[in-house]
């Protein structure tokens, strides 16, 4: 099989990982901290935008106009309930047991009673999604994250987070389904899905001041959130406020919108 | 495959950013049904998630015009942007004039308001709950809540709030599943100021307002 046809497939998707994983900023704030190969990384991240807005944009234009909301709603759920292995095995390496125990549920139920996923049964069974890769393994067992790194086709990462994209391949279900075809057309459609379901993230990238440094600051304090299991500590919620204090204030009316 | 963590709709929910929560949090994420007191760090955030939900309840119905009417008074009275603006400069605010100051402050509410109309345009059974509040230091509150999607995705917002002169408790920061909007803010708006100055920061934001207002972003 097609390994690389596969890794294609996962890395094309990723384009629009740009918004959804994680980021340039310092846990001290500082810009590109830890973005030594920003020079080549910044290129990259501009073609993976044009791509979007140039291939993956207008083919989810055409899917919204062909399709109806129910399909697009189960094509999405067929592709979350299939990430689900990767998710839960990347629990349990991580020592945590109860949320891999959820994602073992979650796919074990909506894998059967869900027809493979097109329904979420484990939704009403409070069985919700999480999140979860090999990256946040690593960092869990205390690997540093590494230079900052945005891959062709797939968006932002890291060096700690290469590794995973090899276990996110052989845990995804079609790298063991006996035809190529079958294996090109689950990737094909997972690709339409992916611009679909990260279309407004994209658009939120796009938005912003500095979209490279808006993509790499998100991407990383997301991954660092979900290295400490989901939560948010303290020095974070009140990081910046610290800052030296204004010289001149300013008239409080002005926050009329 | 397709593996990506997702920043999402938490970005979506500020007009920033976005992602999926463990099922830990979610197991914690039980709706409140008490009313907290007036003038509390949990009332504050109680009268920002109504409107947020008002106004997505209000949908494309009422269009930008009417989303924006639902939404910006309440950020008004919610969020401390001349504090928030101060932060999100950093050391470059004491560098602008008065004037420039205050236009900035504007600006931002504005924005921030026009990001919160064009993106909660419809509602399809999201739901809020505030799950903790904790004292972070005097005069500091940090109020913990979800946003549980009709998928079940369980997303986190984080609300930072400091108590103003007036007593009222005013959010300077919402961490969206582990993304702070100050340290984005921040990022994004010193490199421009240093790179190309206050006017093109003021224009960039303008353009965005005018973008969501004319429905190029819906």
């Amino acid at each position: 099989m097609s390994l690389g046809r596969a890794a294609l497939a996962l890395g094309f998707a990723g384009i629009l990982c740009l918004s959804g994983c994680a980021t340039v900023q310092g846990p001290n704030g500082q810009i590109g901290s830890n973005d030594p190969l920003e020079p080549i990384n910044k290129p990259i991240f501009n073609a993976n935008l044009w791509l979007f807005r140039n291939v993956l944009g207008p083919i989810n234009t055409g899917y919204v106009a062909v399709t109806p909301k129910f399909f697009r709603t189960s094509v999405s759920n067929v592709f979350a309930n299939a990430d689900m292995p990767y998710v839960f095995v990347n629990d349990f390496l991580q020592g945590r047991v109860q949320p891999g125990m959820s994602g073992l549920s979650r796919f074990l139920v909506n894998t059967i009673f869900g027809l493979g996923g097109i329904f979420d049964v484990a939704n009403k069974l409070d069985l919700p999604k999480q999140s979860n890769n090999f990256g946040v393994t690593l960092g869990v067992w205390g690997v540093p994250q590494g230079p900052y790194l945005v891959l062709p086709f797939y968006g932002p990462s890291s060096l700690r987070n290469l590794p995973g994209l090899a276990l996110a391949i052989y845990t995804a279900p079609p790298y063991y389904f006996p035809s190529s075809n079958a294996q090109w057309a689950w990737s094909g459609m997972g690709i339409i899905n992916t611009g679909h379901v990260d279309a407004p993230q994209v658009r939120m990238v796009e938005d912003a001041v500095n979209p490279y440094v808006f993509a790499r600051n998100a991407w990383e304090q997301h991954e660092q959130f979900l290295i400490d299991g989901g939560k948010v500590n303290k020095s974070q919620l009140l990081e910046g406020l610290d800052l030296p204090p204004a010289t001149a204030a300013t008239d409080s009316a002005a926050t009329t919108p | 495959m397709m593996r990506k963590s997702r920043i999402l709709s938490a970005l979506v929910v500020f007009g920033l950013l976005g992602l999926s929560s463990p099922a830990l949090w979610a197991a914690d994420a039980v709706a409140s049904t008490q009313k907290a007191p007036q003038d509390s760090p949990k009332a504050s955030i109680e009268t920002l998630d109504q409107a947020l939900l008002q106004t997505m309840q209000a949908g494309k119905a009422a269009g930008y015009a009417g989303r924006y009417k639902i939404i910006a008074p309440v950020l008004a009275k919610v969020y401390d942007f001349e504090k928030i603006a101060q932060l999100a400069l950093g050391s470059e605010w004491s560098k602008l004039s008065v004037a420039e100051q205050k236009q900035f402050v504007s600006v931002l509410a504005k924005y921030t308001a026009a990001t919160y109309a064009g993106r909660f345009d419809g509602y399809d059974g999201e739901h809020f709950a505030i799950v903790d509040t904790q004292e972070l230091r005097p005069g500091t509150m940090g109020v913990f809540t979800t946003f549980t999607m009709k998928s079940g995705r369980v997303h986190r917002f984080d609300y930072l709030l400091e108590q103003s002169a007036n007593k009222e408790w005013r959010v300077i920061n919402v961490v969206a599943d582990g993304v702070s909007d100050l340290s984005l803010k921040r990022a994004e708006y010193v490199d421009l100021l240093k790179s190309k100055g206050f006017p093109a920061l003021i224009a960039h934001l303008r353009r965005q307002i005018q973008d969501y207002a004319s429905g190029a972003k819906s």
